[in-house]
C-alpha cells in the first residue's frame, strides 16, 4: 500500500518537473540565458531571424553552429561590441534595439520607418552589389532623392518597383538578402548623406546605351556607376 | 528488330514527355503574360478615371462660388491627383523620370492642396491663381484627350504594354540578320504603350508652361546662399582643408581626385591615399563641404554625452559659433548629430550641419554641411508680431505645452516662416506644433515617434 503511494507520488513529481521543464524550454525568450556555441532550441532560431534582418545570411534551424557564431561576431563589429561570438545579455539587446520599430508617447507601435530601410537596403544589393561603399550609399540617395522630384512617385516603393526603373528589380535581384554594408549604407543615405549630389539617375557606363541616361547632365562618376541629374 | 522496337518505344515516349513539357511551360508562361496584361490595364484605366474625376473637380472649383463646396473640389483634385500618379507609377513607360505627365499631376495636387488649405483658413483665391486654375484645367483636359485616346488603341488595335520578346522565328531569322535593333523612338505611331505615354509626354511638353513656383516647380535652380562668390581652384580648396584639419588637430596627406556638378559643385579629395576616406570641397570659395571616414568602427568605449561635448568641440573648433542640438540618433557603434544655427535667439532650421562620431575613440567620422552652405545667409529675422501667450491662443485647448522656441522653419518649397515651434502632447501622443509669428497660421505639425535610436519626425 505505502509502496504503492510512494510510486505514485514518484510518478507525479516527475511529471510535474518534465512538465515544468517543457514550460520552461517552450517560453524562454531570447535574452534570458548567454547564447553560445552548440546551444539550440526556439531562442536561437529567434537569434538567426533577427540576426538575418540586420543583414546577416544564415540558416534559421535553432542550431547555434559556425554559421551563426560568425553571424553574431559579424554583427558585434558593426555594432561597438566585442567581437566574441557569444550572443550575451548586451549583443541581445543590441540586436533587439536593431531591429525594433517606433512607438509613440503612449509606447503603442506606430508603424516602422525600418520597412523603408530594408527596402531601400535591398535595392542598393541589386543594384550596387560589389561597388564601393560610397557607391552604395550614393544609390540609396538617388532613390531619396527621386522623392522630392515631381517626375517619380513619391513612395520608396513606387520608385523602386516602377516598371523598367531599376533593372535588379526586372532581373529579380532585388529578392536577395542585403548585408550589412548595403543595411548601412541605406541608414547613412536616409541620415542625410548624398555622395551622388543631388543626382536622379544612375548608369553602368559600360552596359548602357540608352539615348536618355546617356543625355541627362553628368554629376560624377563612383564606382562603375556614372550619376546624373 | 525487337531492339528498333524498343528504341522507337523510348523515343516516342520522350517525345511525348517533352511536348508535354513545352506545351505545360507555355500555359504557364500565357497565364503569367494574362496577369501582367491585367495588371497593365487595371492602372491604366484606374488612371484615367482618376485623371478624369481630378479634371471634373477643377472644372466645378472654377465655377463654383460656394468656399464649403470648393474645399471639397479642391482636396477632390488633390486626391484624385494622387491617386492618378501612384497609378502612372504602375504603368511601363519608356524612360521613367522623363515624364511631364507626372510632374503635371504633382503641380496639379500640391497647388490644390495649397488653396484647399487656404480656403479652409477663412482665405481667398487671388485672381492669378484663378488663371493657373483655368490653365491647370485646360492642361487636364488635354491629358485626358490624349489619355483616352491611348487607350483606345489598346482595346481596338491590341497595341501591346511593352515591346514583345521575339517568338522562335524571329529569333532564328535575327540570327541570320545580325541582331540590329531598330531606334524606335522617332517613329509617328506608337507600338507599344510604353512608347504612346513617351509620346504624350512630349506634347505635353509643348503647352505652355505653368507660371507657379512650388515645390514641384520644373526649374529648381535653388542657388547656394551660404558660399563667398567666387571660384577657387582644387589648389585652394586643397589648402582649406589643410587648414581646416588643422584647427583640428588632424593632418591628412590630400590628394584631388575629380570634380562634382551637383547642386553644390564640388572638388573631390581622397586622403591619406585611402579610398575610404574623402572629403570635398565647394567650387565656389573652397569651402570644406564634406568630411567622410569609412572606417570599421571597434568596441564602444565611450557615452552619447561623450560624443554630444566631443561633436560640439569638432563644430566650435571649426568656427561655428552658436549652434543647437536638434537630435540625437544612437546607431550603437556611432551616433548621428544633427545641429542647426542659432541667431538672436532663434534656431534657424534651415541651416543645418550633420556630424557623425564613431562610439570606440570619439572620433568624428563624418562631417556635412550642405545645408548649411546652401542656405545660410544674413536674413533680417524681424520681431514678432504676436507674444508666446497669442500665439498659444491658436493650439487645441487641451494641447499640453512642454517647451516653446522661436525657430525659422523650412518648408517644402524653400521659403522660411518665422515661428513659434510648441512641443507638447495630448495622452498618447507627443507633437511639434509651428505657429507663424505674424499671422498665427499653423505652418507645421509633426508628430514625434519614438524609435530605439532616438526620436523621429513623422
Amino acid at each position: 500500500m505505502l509502496k504503492g503511494k510512494l510510486k505514485l507520488v514518484a510518478v507525479i513529481s516527475i511529471a510535474i518537473m518534465l512538465s515544468l521543464t517543457l514550460t520552461l524550454t517552450l517560453q524562454a525568450a531570447l535574452g534570458d540565458r548567454n547564447l553560445n556555441r552548440g546551444d539550440t532550441g526556439q531562442e536561437v532560431k529567434e537569434l538567426q531571424t533577427k540576426l538575418n534582418q540586420v543583414g546577416q545570411s544564415i540558416k534559421v534551424d535553432g542550431v547555434y553552429g559556425r554559421n551563426t557564431e560568425n553571424a553574431v561576431r559579424a554583427f558585434q563589429r558593426g555594432h561597438g561590441l566585442k567581437a566574441d561570438g557569444v550572443a550575451g545579455k548586451k549583443t541581445i539587446d543590441a540586436l533587439k534595439k536593431a531591429t525594433a520599430g517606433s512607438t509613440n508617447k503612449g509606447g503603442k507601435a506606430v508603424g516602422s520607418n525600418s520597412k523603408d530601410l530594408n527596402l531601400l537596403a535591398h535595392a542598393v544589393t541589386g543594384e550596387a552589389r560589389g561597388e564601393p561603399y560610397q557607391g552604395k550609399v550614393a544609390v540609396a540617395a538617388v532613390i531619396l532623392n527621386r522623392i522630392k522630384d515631381s517626375r517619380f512617385p513619391k513612395t520608396i516603393a513606387g520608385i523602386i518597383y516602377q516598371p523598367g526603373a531599376f533593372s535588379s528589380v526586372s532581373d529579380g535581384q532585388i529578392n536577395l538578402q542585403p548585408d550589412a554594408d548595403a543595411i548601412k549604407a541605406a541608414r547613412e543615405a536616409m541620415n542625410g548623406s548624398d555622395p551622388s549630389h543631388g543626382a536622379v539617375f544612375f548608369f553602368a557606363p559600360e552596359k548602357t546605351t540608352n539615348r536618355f541616361v546617356w543625355s541627362r547632365p553628368q554629376i560624377c562618376k563612383i564606382g562603375k556607376h556614372i550619376f546624373t541629374k | 528488330m525487337r531492339a528498333r522496337n524498343w528504341l522507337i518505344g523510348v523515343l516516342s515516349i520522350g517525345l511525348g514527355v517533352s511536348l508535354y513539357w513545352g506545351y505545360s511551360q507555355y500555359t504557364v508562361a500565357k497565364q503569367l503574360g494574362i496577369n501582367q496584361k491585367n495588371q497593365y490595364q487595371q492602372a491604366a484605366r484606374d488612371m484615367v478615371s482618376h485623371s478624369e474625376l481630378m479634371e471634373n473637380f477643377l472644372a466645378k472649383a472654377q465655377a463654383s462660388g460656394s468656399n464649403a463646396n470648393n474645399l471639397i473640389h479642391f482636396t477632390g483634385a488633390w486626391q484624385e491627383a494622387n491617386a492618378a500618379l501612384n497609378n502612372m507609377s504602375k504603368l511601363p513607360v519608356e524612360n521613367p523620370g522623363s515624364t511631364h505627365i507626372s510632374q503635371f499631376l504633382n503641380q496639379t495636387s500640391e497647388f490644390s492642396y495649397l488653396l484647399a488649405q487656404r480656403i479652409a483658413g477663412g482665405g481667398t483665391i487671388k485672381p492669378e491663381e484663378q488663371k493657373m486654375l483655368a490653365d491647370l484645367n485646360e492642361n487636364a483636359r488635354k491629358t485626358n484627350e490624349s489619355l483616352s485616346e491611348l487607350m483606345q488603341r489598346v482595346e481596338y488595335d491590341n497595341l501591346a504594354w511593352v515591346k514583345p520578346e521575339p517568338n522562335i522565328m524571329q529569333r532564328v531569322t535575327g540570327w541570320f540578320k545580325g541582331t540590329a535593333e531598330a531606334d524606335t523612338t522617332d517613329v509617328k505611331q506608337p507600338t507599344t504603350v510604353a512608347q504612346g505615354i513617351q509620346m504624350m509626354d512630349s506634347q505635353l511638353q509643348k503647352l505652355p508652361p505653368l507660371e507657379y513656383e512650388g515645390r514641384f516647380t520644373g526649374k529648381v535652380t535653388q542657388e547656394p546662399k551660404g558660399l563667398p562668390p567666387n571660384e577657387a581652384t582644387k589648389e585652394q580648396g586643397q589648402k582649406n582643408l589643410t587648414d581646416f584639419f588643422g584647427k583640428l588637430g588632424l593632418n591628412y596627406s590630400i590628394q584631388y581626385q575629380e570634380d562634382t556638378q551637383g547642386i553644390i559643385p564640388t572638388y573631390k579629395y581622397v586622403l591619406n591615399g585611402n579610398p575610404n576616406i574623402i572629403a570635398e570641397t565647394s567650387k565656389r570659395g573652397g569651402v570644406p563641404m564634406i568630411f567622410s571616414d569609412n572606417r570599421e568602427i571597434g568596441e564602444r568605449t565611450i557615452s552619447p554625452e561623450d560624443a554630444k561635448a566631443k561633436a560640439a568641440n569638432y563644430l566650435r573648433n571649426i568656427g561655428y559659433p552658436s549652434l543647437y542640438l536638434t537630435s540625437i540618433e544612437d546607431y550603437q557603434s556611432y551616433v548621428t548629430l544633427s545641429y542647426v544655427v542659432v541667431e538672436d535667439g532663434v534656431r534657424i532650421y534651415p541651416d543645418k550641419v550633420i556630424v557623425k562620431v564613431a562610439m570606440d575613440n570619439g572620433e568624428i567620422v563624418t562631417y556635412i554641411s550642405r545645408a548649411y552652405l546652401m542656405f545660410h545667409q544674413p536674413r533680417n529675422l524681424g520681431k514678432p508680431k504676436l507674444s508666446v501667450a497669442q500665439a498659444r491662443r491658436y493650439l487645441k485647448p487641451d494641447f499640453k505645452v512642454s517647451d516653446t522656441a522661436l525657430v525659422l522653419l523650412a518648408k517644402d518649397n524653400y521659403a522660411e516662416k518665422l515661428c513659434y515651434e510648441f512641443r507638447g502632447h495630448t495622452d498618447s501622443e507627443e507633437f511639434l506644433v509651428y505657429i507663424n509669428v505674424a499671422t498665427g497660421f499653423e505652418e507645421e505639425m509633426y508628430r514625434i515617434l519614438k524609435t530605439p535610436e532616438g526620436e523621429f519626425l513623422k
